[in-house]
């Protein structure tokens, strides 16, 4: 059945093809020859975006992702509370690598030693006491003979002296310093702002 | 005449306290007089020349030496201290060297030597940095001035104060005193110090810092009823003030002049008017 209708076709189209036809059919029984572009279905047209839609919504993604950025850096900018610092994990592990094997020699010295810390240290605070009892005695008593001798005086020298405060002091250092002495300037981080 | 003497003085101790008869006016004939004339006249407010006078003090500039105990005592906690801690980085690195050089003395000779002498053990860095520090040399503790004793400068005795003192001529005698003024009505105590310094000190090159309004110490100068009755007042009375040397002095000052630390102090100034100015200066050892 099958080959006495492949050749009915045949002559089918080979008498088609002798007269001047055309045809998108080839094939029997419907003479249809289809390819995948026509099986699938055609394309919807694109409309054009308005180009301030586009600007937008880029901008809105821009926004969001910097506040999320924002948001995590507030986060490192807080401190912790120092209950919650800890050694550095590296440091952790070695610690037992780091610990030393020596002990104390003569404990017996080191207690004579702070006995007679502790004395010399009481008789210093007595005798700062003193000094600071004398020379405030010594300004008292000025104090008074000059109120004896003019009151406006007096009141003029009890005025409270704004200059004087707040006071401050360089302490003294363990070697005096070097006259001509080329100060170089250390290692710093530059924080010049930059403006755009 | 010695009970006589003794009931006055008793009775001016009463008057007033703080009284202190000045050396320069006193010998033994002039002073029963003087008590005897404020008894006979039975003055009750006594007039009072005012002066002001200036105690300008170049501060300590480096620390003085620890006392023996002082070193123990760091000595002791320098030990502790490194006993409780953990050991640093660099102290890691030498034990491991120790340990290669220790490993490396059983093997073969050859590889050791060129391992040694690639690796910058922890001792070669360490060697490095004294020798840096032994190259810095730091300014000396005892200047040039310290010994040659150059009482007109500021650079001696580092470690302790130096007050500033003029000379005074008066009736053919020098003495050395703090710089004073009178006081001129119109003007605060204050003021009158600032101006005996700016007589004796360049201020505009040199800074220097009163220590308040308030003066610091008080001495009174009894006159001779010779010279009360032509001036006019039974004494004077130099307020102290104090104030701190901020800059360096070299030449600062035309007048004679002495920067003088407490030892030599005792040596310059009259007793009764050291008693005075010491009550306010701070101790020193």
């Amino acid at each position: 059945m099958n080959s006495l209708i492949r050749k009915m076709s045949m002559v089918i189209t080979e008498s088609l093809m002798s007269q001047r036809t055309i045809c998108t059919n080839i094939r029997f029984p419907t003479f249809l020859q289809v390819s995948s572009p026509l099986l699938a279905e055609p394309m919807k047209k694109k409309k054009k975006m308005d180009p301030q839609i586009i600007k937008a919504r880029e901008e809105r993604k821009r926004k969001r992702i910097e506040k999320s950025i924002k948001k995590l850096e507030k986060n490192t900018k807080q401190l912790k509370p120092i209950e919650e610092i800890d050694w550095p994990i590296s440091l952790q592990k070695q610690k037992l690598l780091r610990e030393r094997t020596e002990t104390i020699s003569q404990p017996q010295q080191g207690q004579d030693i702070l006995k007679a810390w502790r004395s010399y240290k009481y008789q210093q605070s007595l005798q700062e006491t003193k000094m600071i009892d004398r020379i405030s005695s010594s300004q008292l008593q000025a104090l008074e003979q000059l109120r004896a001798i003019s009151e406006d005086l007096y009141i003029k020298a009890i005025q409270m002296d704004d200059l004087l405060l707040p006071f401050t002091a360089a302490g003294p250092s363990s070697t005096p310093p070097i006259i001509g002495y080329d100060v170089l300037d250390g290692e710093y981080i530059d924080e010049t702002p930059k403006w755009k | 005449m010695f009970s006589f003497r003794f009931r006055a003085i008793a009775n001016l101790l009463t008057l007033k306290n703080g009284v202190s008869l000045s050396n320069v006016y006193q010998n033994p004939q002039s002073s029963s007089r003087m008590l005897y004339g404020s008894l006979s006249t039975t003055n009750p407010s006594p007039k009072w020349e005012l002066l002001s006078a200036i105690c300008l003090e170049r501060t300590p500039i480096i620390m003085p030496p620890m006392a023996k105990i002082e070193e123990e005592m760091a000595d002791m906690f320098q030990k502790l201290d490194t006993m409780k801690s953990l050991k640093s980085d660099h102290e890691l690195k030498q034990d491991e060297d120790k340990k290669v050089i220790a490993s490396l003395a059983g093997e073969n000779q050859d590889e050791s030597n060129t391992d040694v002498a690639t690796r910058q053990t922890a001792q070669d860095f360490e060697d490095a940095c004294n020798e840096e520090l032994s190259k810095f040399k730091p300014g000396s503790k005892i200047t040039a001035e310290d010994l040659n004793g150059d009482l007109k400068s500021t650079n001696r005795k580092l470690d302790k104060h130096l007050v500033f003192v003029v000379q005074e001529k008066k009736e053919g005698k020098k003495i050395w005193k703090l710089p004073h003024a009178q006081w001129i009505s119109g003007e605060t105590l204050r003021e009158t110090a600032e101006r005996a310094l700016k007589e004796h000190v360049k201020t505009p090159d040199t800074s220097v810092r009163l220590l308040g309004n308030a003066p610091w110490g008080v001495h009174t100068i009894k006159y001779p009823s010779s010279i009360r009755e032509k001036v006019g007042f039974t004494g004077a009375k130099i307020f102290f003030f104090k104030a701190q040397l901020l800059s360096a002095c070299t030449t600062c000052s035309d007048t004679e002049h002495h920067w003088l630390g407490r030892n030599e102090l005792t040596e310059y100034l009259d007793p009764q008017y050291l008693r005075s100015v010491q009550k306010f200066l701070i101790d020193e050892d």
